[in-house]
């Protein structure tokens, strides 16, 4: 995949590629393909598979129990758009969204 | 004696459990060197309890984590309580895992019962007490139930010195981590530590790096992440025994709640509905009938205190030490008490319910444009009141930087002592609705002060993350909010009384002699009146350049109550509201451009000698203290410079055409360096879109 400099190119990219991807069980498997929690939409689920933040962030995550395998459940965004409201382990946590970016799922 | 030490995660129940136990047995101070609370408190007489900060993990990362850390490993406590809130099991456990390995005799208390039953959950109490190897306690905070066990099981547990022998990890890293111990001699939280390259613990030979660097080998993860993932597939193996009921499917109370309070539309009325309420109940509803009252009183103790003395022949100067000096001068200070009691209240009500951490939630996109987070808004919304407190509770933002300017801002908002000042000269000079505008003012200078300091390199620092817990809401112990709010009243009547005090003394005295320690009557030619036309010139250029007005913001450094009673000495026209408006018009020369500069100076100038020191504490030297008065008054030099001569060149009444010329230099100045500083940011990064791509993969390789 190319890199864009502007983030609208390359989402506008990505969408693309999910709209004019190719039949049913292939379209499955684009969908279901690796993203990051910013892209999950509300009301949905994701898995995650990894954490691409070093250091204090990243041992943050963990903290808050973003580690490999943990199911998050995207609840809502606040009102002006950010941050986003997560359900993980029966709780309720808060992140921004460019943090969001940063952890790497793969939708259920 | 005994000491135990409490540990537990953010609103696990901590304070309400330590309130419970101690009462009013307690020391609040500050841990050494850093701005995190320290509480202590006693049970009898040989039981004392240390209130550890609130920590989810024992991450070198954070300080509240540091310092609990280095606390536990220093000895300094025969028994750790760890609090566990029953309700969010799993998450709560992560922490325990960690403690466990302390080597110190621990005791797990299971907070939140009465909300598990509530629930419909059950919890195996003498199976998770196994699984854990340590004395677990099931109680209840909120309704007083199993404190009592759980103090004696803690002394118990403090003489027997039993330690948990729980190893959470799979054999072969189990097996590493026996050898990283035998080969320093240390505990296993030591081998957990250097196997997860923890910086403060890296005095490691060269053996323990072959086998860390052995087992990670055959690992696609760094040993943080390994340990991390250990202690959660712990914890969910511990749940997943351990609750008998799993809990329905059902929406939440906390999250029926929440569906109205931080909705899409809603959100943001209701907020600006439930802040009105709480400004309009504390200041205006209170401050309407309780202030009058202590006023009331004042002026009573003032009359009485003055009889007593002239009954034994006292002299003169004391007299009026005593009734003007010291009375006027803490009493203006005091008429605020009910004020900010009733306001202390209700934000201890809503911190306590959880609505707080929904405030940041909904605020943080806003104030991250202006370099601060949505934490920051709290203190701000507090400034209305009374800044001592608001800077005071700055401690809730986790960000240093964000922190700091946060203290440093705060003061901009209008609080309540200022409200005197503009309602004398808005009513002298405009329309009453001209005093709103100085609300827009504060506001906007707060926003525009967040963008220049986040362009000084010191707190440039990387923009924070944002990770909060939104946790359960819940009535709050009523107990427990008696004993904050009394803490929160007490020092605010220490801090602002001891300095008011003494300033007050100060005052009286330069305002009643003369430099050869003649008592005078009329204050102009009293030793405050030559300090004031010492320095009045500084003034000429914003249009208020006469002694009067020098010295009641010099006595507004005290407390911003002194400056109209200081116009009220001064002018000699303390006897009726119309007469001092009458002489504060003439000594403006009725120029409405030099009225509302002065309010502005007022409004952004430093503020009072309490909020200055408490800003000194917050900020934890005296350098940057400075540097924030200095910061504060020269921005108020400069916009009410700008407003004046801007004002009366438009006005042309007193055009001062050199003064216009110099005012829009110095405002193109200003603008020019801020707008190159702007642009020395650099070209964001191609990956994640951060402008300093610290934590974004692409640097990493």
């Amino acid at each position: 995949m190319p890199w864009f400099n502007n983030r609208k190119q390359r989402n506008k990219h990505l969408a693309g590629g999910f709209r004019h991807g190719q039949e049913n069980h292939e379209t499955k498997a684009v969908v279901n393909s690796i993203t990051t929690l910013k892209d999950i939409k509300i009301g949905r689920s994701a898995v995650v598979v990894g954490i691409n933040a070093t250091g204090p962030l990243r041992r943050r995550f963990m903290d808050m129990g973003i580690t490999k395998g943990t199911v998050i459940e995207v609840i809502k965004y606040a009102p002006l758009g950010d941050p986003m409201e997560l359900s993980l382990r029966d709780y309720i946590l808060s992140i921004r969204k460019s943090d969001a970016e940063l952890i790497i799922v793969q939708e259920i | 004696m005994i000491r135990i030490g409490l540990i537990g995660n953010p609103n696990s129940g901590k304070t309400t459990i330590f309130n419970a136990l101690t009462g009013t047995q307690q020391d609040v101070g500050n841990w050494p060197g850093v701005t995190v609370a320290k509480k202590e408190g006693r049970i009898g007489k040989d039981i004392l309890i240390t209130d550890l900060p609130g920590i989810y993990s024992l991450s070198p990362y954070s300080k509240e984590e540091v310092i609990t850390r280095d606390y536990l490993l220093s000895h300094q406590v025969d028994v750790i309580i760890n609090l566990v809130d029953a309700t969010n099991l799993e998450r709560n456990l992560y922490l325990t895992t960690q403690v466990l390995e302390m080597s110190i005799p621990t005791i797990v208390a299971l907070n939140m019962m009465d909300e598990v039953a509530k629930r419909q959950i059950k919890i195996d109490v003498k199976r998770l007490a196994q699984l854990l190897h340590c004395p677990v306690v099931p109680i209840s905070a909120k309704k007083n139930q199993g404190l009592k066990d759980l103090i004696n099981q803690a002394v118990l547990l403090a003489k027997e010195k039993n330690v948990s022998q729980l190893v959470i990890y799979p054999l072969e890293l189990a097996f590493t981590l026996d050898k990283i111990k035998s080969e320093t001699k240390s505990s296993l939280f030591t081998a957990v530590k250097l196997f997860e390259g923890d910086q403060s613990f890296n005095e490691q030979g060269k053996k323990v790096k072959e086998i860390i660097a052995s087992y990670l080998a055959k690992q696609q993860d760094d040993g943080e992440s390994i340990i991390a993932n250990e202690r959660y597939r712990f914890s969910e193996q511990v749940v997943s025994q351990v609750l008998i009921k799993k809990p329905q499917q059902t929406k939440s109370l906390s999250a029926k709640i929440d569906s109205v309070l931080t909705h899409k539309i809603w959100a943001l009325p209701i907020f600006a509905l439930i802040m009105f309420i709480i400004y309009y109940t504390a200041i205006t509803v209170v401050g309407n009938n309780v202030s009058g009252l202590m006023e009331q009183l004042l002026t009573a103790l003032k009359t009485w205190v003055s009889q007593r003395l002239t009954a034994i022949n006292s002299p003169l100067w004391l007299i009026d030490l005593f009734t003007n000096g010291i009375i006027g001068g803490v009493g203006s200070v005091l008429s605020f008490l009910p004020q900010l009691f009733v306001l202390f209240l209700l934000l201890t009500i809503l911190e306590d319910s959880g609505y707080m951490a929904r405030v940041a939630f909904i605020m943080d996109r806003m104030f991250r444009r202006f370099g601060l987070s949505g934490k920051s808004f709290i203190p701000l919304l507090l400034g209305t009141g009374c800044s001592v407190p608001a800077i005071m509770s700055t401690r809730t933002i986790s960000n240093e930087s964000e922190r700091k300017m946060t203290v440093m801002l705060v003061p901009f908002i209008p609080c309540s002592a200022k409200l005197p000042v503009f309602a004398l000269f808005v009513g002298t000079f405009f329309h009453p609705l001209v005093s709103t505008s100085l609300y827009f003012i504060g506001i906007a200078v707060v926003l525009c002060g967040g963008l220049l300091l986040k362009k000084i390199p010191s707190f440039k620092g990387d923009t924070s993350p944002f990770i909060l817990e939104l946790v359960d809401y819940h009535l709050p112990n009523l107990k427990s909010l008696f004993l904050q709010v009394w803490e929160r009243t007490k020092s605010f009547l220490i801090k602002a009384g001891t300095i008011i005090f003494l300033a007050s003394i100060v005052i009286w005295f330069l305002s009643s002699y003369t430099w050869s320690l003649q008592m005078v009557i009329d204050p102009a030619s009293s030793m405050l009146a030559a300090i004031g036309r010492l320095l009045a010139w500084i003034f000429v250029p914003l249009g208020f350049g006469n002694w009067q007005s020098t010295v009641a913001l010099l006595a507004g450094m005290i407390a911003k109550e002194n400056i109209v009673s200081t116009f009220g000495i001064v002018l000699n026209s303390s006897e009726s509201l119309p007469a001092l408006m009458a002489a504060i018009a003439k000594l403006f020369s009725h120029s409405q451009a030099a009225a509302f500069s002065f309010m502005v100076f007022v409004l952004l100038a430093a503020p009072c000698v309490a909020a200055i020191a408490t800003s000194k504490k917050e900020l934890g030297s005296w350098k940057l203290t400075l540097a924030s008065v200095l910061m504060q008054t020269g921005s108020a030099y400069l916009i009410s410079l700008a407003i004046y001569q801007l004002a009366s060149w438009w006005i042309k009444s007193d055009a001062f055409k050199i003064g216009v010329v110099i005012t829009i230099l110095v405002l193109m100045v200003v603008w020019t360096v801020v707008f190159l500083w702007r642009n020395r940011k650099k070209a964001p990064c191609l990956a994640c879109h951060h402008s300093d791509c610290e934590r974004c993969f692409l640097k990493k390789k």
